[in-house]
């Protein structure tokens, strides 16, 4: 369970807080920088409404709203030459209804103020969520939590990435959960969730296959989303030719439901 | 500095210097100094000739000191600083002269007659600069944090030495990098020097005798890292009689404990520490708290003996852990493990031989639960052996030569992981890695006439990545494009280099001095850390087909000038340092656990240059220091901040520190300390933006803001509540951040819990008023 070796921080963190740390809102002046075009999009294995959002970056403090844009030019480009084009539907938002297959590489390009972005994300083939199951865990303070595992069969001999989206109770967490198999290659693996639960706790577990480039954009997302300035953080690595931030995956899922016991 | 590839200049001069001090009929007087109440030896003590002015030569760390005069009769005067300085007569007229002599230690109250009997100007004209000593007087008398006297924090006070972080013993050095320090322990790298956090260090003050910081300029017998030595040596224990010293604290305990084997040819020490915040934790009734664990442990052993007049030996050794524990669902430990054995021998007259085998291990291993039935074991570390001789000549009253050579074998244990039965894990092992690492050198003392000294020093030093091994060649994006096996002990690659070591002190009168000196070093060893702070986890990476080594060149100069009666010392220096093949990690560098680490690194350079003052009021009843660094530290890397040179994190341009400590009576003292830093230079966001209902900071720069400036007073007394000739006890009371300052030790950037959709800047900060006691009590 590697990221249980956030442990190892966490222990470092947790000790200073015991030792009298303590946390207060600071002002501090930042200076703005040029906006930057975001492009934000993930193309799902079989038929569904394929969504695509473009809009720029803002100060960090500002209250404004995020400025989109609705006259880019959005097409995608599948590797046997059939070519989507996808339709503004206000609000920076472009759709279109595709009918998305593993295995394959799909393009996605955007034209927007002169300027090209074009990201390629391959479509790996899906992986079966079997079960998920839930063990006891008393930690200090959190005494009846339980620890819950996904299960499924890792395809031996190949490189696979993986990322996990969790809704409990209904709400969707916003935690980013992702894997390879680094050190699981072609087991049967149970992976425990990041959260705990409760007896009762509706979960609703979505595994996602997503290809290498993607899981390094998790892998470099990950550290900015701590926004600890003790480490130099730098920009995730998108996979956008051209210069945008954000991505474009492609992915498969599967899904799986359960009430932890 | 652009000339520094002739070393053959160098030996030609040490050369010509040579024959011009084989001259005339010669006897030599010898022996050992030392300390007249405990036997411990003396290191750095001048013996001169009262006679002869401008003779001067110090003893070595083995209180060794031996003097080649034209026959005759002088007067010998052997001083050494808070110690009553001695003359004795000598005749040298017909036969060599072995001359052992004792120190009596001058009490800091004792009457001023006495006082002004210690040489007390060799700030002033001591062929040495960039060096900081520091005895465990002054380390034991200043407040740090926890109330845990720890010579790492405050070797953090004076210029040119800066904190890696709130309370951590980490430091860095003329910016420096965090592995650019070479930490010995008798001889032995010590590889990971702190504990818990690195709030504290592994050093127990209690068990040692003397600290020397080399900041640069340091003599040729030292290599192996770019930026600083420190040499710490271990107390050799009490050869008269039996003696007991300890401490009670809120964090710690320890207990030191000394006595000789045979008295006056033979001691040994022994001295051990714990924490026991852990042992509260099983009076807790929340099973999961009890079954808990965190604590840290060190033990210090040492013994030597004296076989006959000319042969001694010394075993020493170290033994330190952390532990921590959840449960049985995490542990993850680390520690140090070091042994030297070193022999003496006096060939001679006075060619002084030292032999040593070092040994120095580091290791760290973590279990958890791996999944619903399996653990999974991980554990990595470093282990090196080391042979080394060194020969110290005492050519005559004005040369003193030091040559020698030394053998390492490096082993790198990057790590395996054993997963038990049913497990989602495959058990796995990375490759260990083995390197060669040699180096010989050759180095001349010289005190030419009464104001000009020379020390002139060359060191060649040579590293061989070795097999068993798989060597990897990456393309521009990292990926493998060659791997080549190689057998046991198969050379993968060879580096090499000739490393100057230049110093002069010209003394302008008696009671100033201007000092110079110039070097190189070279570092085959790298640290690879994710975090800024450094944590156990951390890994030590030899010089690689794709790693070069790093190098470090710096010139400097200084000013040195003691008024009121050598009462204060001031110095000034001034100093410009270049650092080639410094590394960095590629963004999204995984360094965890992955065999072809090296494809995760980027290569750039650094420099950095400053102006360090120095004032110091080393005797009287006030007593302290004011240390000022004007100074910049910066870094160049093709792929950060598109090449563009930027602040390293550690670029404090304005760094101070006051350190004042006053006797009130004879039994009751007071100490302040007060820090003041420019912030540390960090990356913040220039701009957001969502993604996937988030907010996500978007960033343009590194190292382009400010943290807060940091300031602190830490305030400290002691009291010596019990005093007779076979007992004394004394309580520590000290405050740390005394007026509660909320320095920042991070700064996050993130979206408001409160706010939703808002960002908001968060400042943590630390320690504010941590109050400690110690009791302290020898016999």
């Amino acid at each position: 369970m590697f990221h249980k070796l956030i442990f190892i921080p966490t222990m470092f963190i947790l000790a200073a807080l015991l030792l009298g740390a303590c946390e207060k809102v600071v002002q501090i002046d930042l200076n703005s920088s040029v906006p930057k075009t975001v492009i934000e999009a993930s193309l799902q294995e079989g038929e569904h409404l394929f969504t695509v959002r473009v809009y720029q970056t803002k100060s960090y403090f500002s209250n404004k709203e995020t400025v989109r844009f609705d006259d880019a030019e959005v097409s995608l480009y599948s590797e046997s030459g059939e070519t989507i084009s996808l339709n503004s539907a206000g609000n920076g938002l472009y759709t279109a209804i595709v009918d998305a297959q593993a295995g394959k590489t799909y393009t996605l390009q955007v034209l927007h103020d002169g300027k090209s972005f074009i990201a390629s994300s391959f479509l790996p083939e899906p992986v079966i969520l079997n079960q998920v199951s839930s063990k006891e865990l008393s930690l200090p303070g959190e005494e009846n939590s339980r620890e819950v595992y996904v299960e499924f069969d890792d395809k031996p001999g190949l490189a696979n990435y993986y990322r996990i989206i969790v809704s409990s109770n209904d709400s969707l967490e916003h935690d980013l959960q992702y894997f390879d198999d680094k050190y699981t290659d072609g087991n049967r693996v149970k992976w425990a969730l990041l959260n705990l639960y409760e007896p009762g706790d509706q979960l609703s577990v979505e595994l996602r296959s997503i290809d290498a480039a993607a899981y390094e954009y998790y892998f470099t997302l990950a550290p900015v989303l701590e926004g600890n300035s003790n480490t130099a953080p730098g920009n995730p690595i998108s996979n956008w030719e051209g210069g945008a931030l954000g991505y474009f995956i492609a992915y498969s899922s599967s899904v799986a439901n359960a009430v932890v016991e | 500095m652009k000339n520094f590839n002739s070393p053959r200049l160098l030996l030609w001069i040490l050369l010509l210097i040579l024959p011009w001090c084989l001259q005339a009929q010669k006897f030599t007087v010898s022996g050992n100094i030392k300390d007249a109440a405990n036997g411990e030896d003396l290191i750095g003590a001048t013996v001169s000739i009262k006679e002869l002015p401008g003779t001067g030569i110090a003893s070595n760390v083995y209180g060794f000191y031996a003097m080649s005069l034209p026959a005759g009769e002088y007067t010998l005067r052997v001083q050494y600083l808070g110690y009553t300085a001695q003359e004795k007569h000598i005749d040298l007229r017909k036969n060599n002269l072995t001359l052992p002599l004792e120190l009596q230690a001058s009490d800091a109250v004792l009457a001023e007659v006495e006082i002004r009997s210690e040489r007390t100007d060799q700030n002033v004209s001591k062929n040495e600069m960039g060096v900081v000593r520091l005895s465990p007087k002054d380390i034991k008398a200043i407040p740090v944090i926890f109330g845990e006297p720890d010579i790492l924090k405050t070797i953090q006070l004076m210029p040119g030495v800066q904190s890696a972080g709130e309370g951590n013993s980490g430091f860095y050095v003329r910016g420096g990098a965090a592995d650019h320090n070479l930490i010995l322990l008798d001889e032995a790298p010590v590889y990971n020097a702190s504990h818990l956090l690195g709030f504290f260090s592994v050093f127990n003050s209690d068990a040692l005798k003397d600290v020397t910081l080399y900041k640069g300029n340091m003599p040729a017998e030292y290599g192996g890292r770019a930026s600083s030595v420190l040499d710490i040596r271990m107390k050799e224990g009490n050869n008269k009689k039996m003696s007991v010293e300890g401490g009670l604290g809120l964090i710690a305990s320890k207990l030191t404990l000394e006595a000789p084997i045979v008295k006056d040819k033979g001691s040994f020490m022994i001295a051990a520490r714990r924490t026991y915040a852990d042992l509260f934790l099983k009076l807790s009734n929340v099973e999961s708290v009890r079954k808990s664990h965190l604590y840290f442990y060190d033990i210090n052993l040492k013994a030597n003996y004296q076989l006959g007049s000319r042969d001694r030996i010394f075993a020493s050794g170290y033994f330190g852990k952390d532990d921590f524990g959840l449960r049985d669902l995490f542990g993850f430990n680390w520690g140090n493990a070091t042994a030297t054995l070193r022999w003496n021998h006096i060939y001679g007259e006075k060619l002084f031989s030292n032999t040593s085998a070092i040994f120095s291990n580091y290791q760290y291993n973590i279990h958890l639960q791996a999944d619903s039935v399996s653990t999974l074991a991980i554990n990595s570390g470093i282990r090196d052996i080391n042979l080394k001789q060194d020969f110290g000549w005492f050519l005559n009253d004005r040369n003193m030569v030091k040559f020698g050579a030394n053998i390492i074998h490096h082993q790198f244990i990057p790590g395996t992981i054993e997963s038990g039965a049913g497990s989602s894990y495959n058990s796995m092992a990375l490759d260990n890695r083995f390197a060669l690492e040699g180096s010989a050198y050759l180095q001349d003392s010289w005190t030419l006439n009464s104001v000009l000294g020379i020390e002139a020093g060359i060191r060649y030093s040579w590293f061989d990545y070795i097999g068993a091994g798989t060597a990897y060649t990456f393309d521009e994006a990292a990926n493998v494009i060659a791997e080549k096996e190689y057998d046991k002990w198969e050379s993968i690659k060879q580096y090499s280099g000739w490393e100057p070591r230049l110093s002069a002190c010209y003394q302008l009168n008696s009671k100033s001095s201007i000092k110079a000196s110039l070097n190189r070093n070279y570092q085959y060893m790298h640290l690879l850390s994710n975090s800024t702070t450094g944590t156990p986890t951390d890994i030590w990476m030899p010089s690689t087909n794709n790693i070069q080594p790093q190098i470090a060149d710096q010139v400097a100069l200084g000013y040195f000038l003691n008024f009121a009666d050598n009462q204060f010392e001031f110095s000034a220096e001034a100093y410009y340092k270049r650092m080639k093949n410094m590394i960095d990690y590629r963004n999204g560098a995984d360094l965890f656990f992955n065999g072809t680490v090296e494809s995760e690194l980027v290569y750039g350079d650094g420099r950095a240059y400053g102006l360090e003052l120095l004032l110091r009021k080393k005797r009287g009843r006030f007593t302290g220091w004011v240390s000022y660094s004007l100074s910049r530290t910066l870094r160049k890397f093709d792929a950060v901040n598109e090449g563009g040179e930027y602040p390293a994190r550690q670029d404090r341009i304005h760094d101070l520190a006051v350190v004042g400590m006053y006797d009130i009576t004879p039994r009751w003292n007071f100490s302040a300390t007060w820090v003041f830093n420019t912030g540390d230079a960090a990356t913040f966001p220039s701009g957001s933006y969502e993604f996937e209902g988030r907010n996500i900071p978007y960033y343009t720069e590194r190292n382009g803001y400010r943290f807060p400036d940091y300031h602190r007073l830490d305030l400290g007394t002691t009291f010596i509540a019990q005093k007779t000739k076979r007992y004394e006890s004394s309580w520590n009371f000290s405050v740390y951040n005394a007026y509660g300052r909320q320095n920042a030790y991070a700064i996050n950037f993130s979206e408001s819990e409160r706010h939703p959709g808002q960002n908001e800047a968060t400042q943590i900060a630390l320690f504010r008023w941590v109050p400690s006691v110690m009791w302290n009590f020898k016999f």
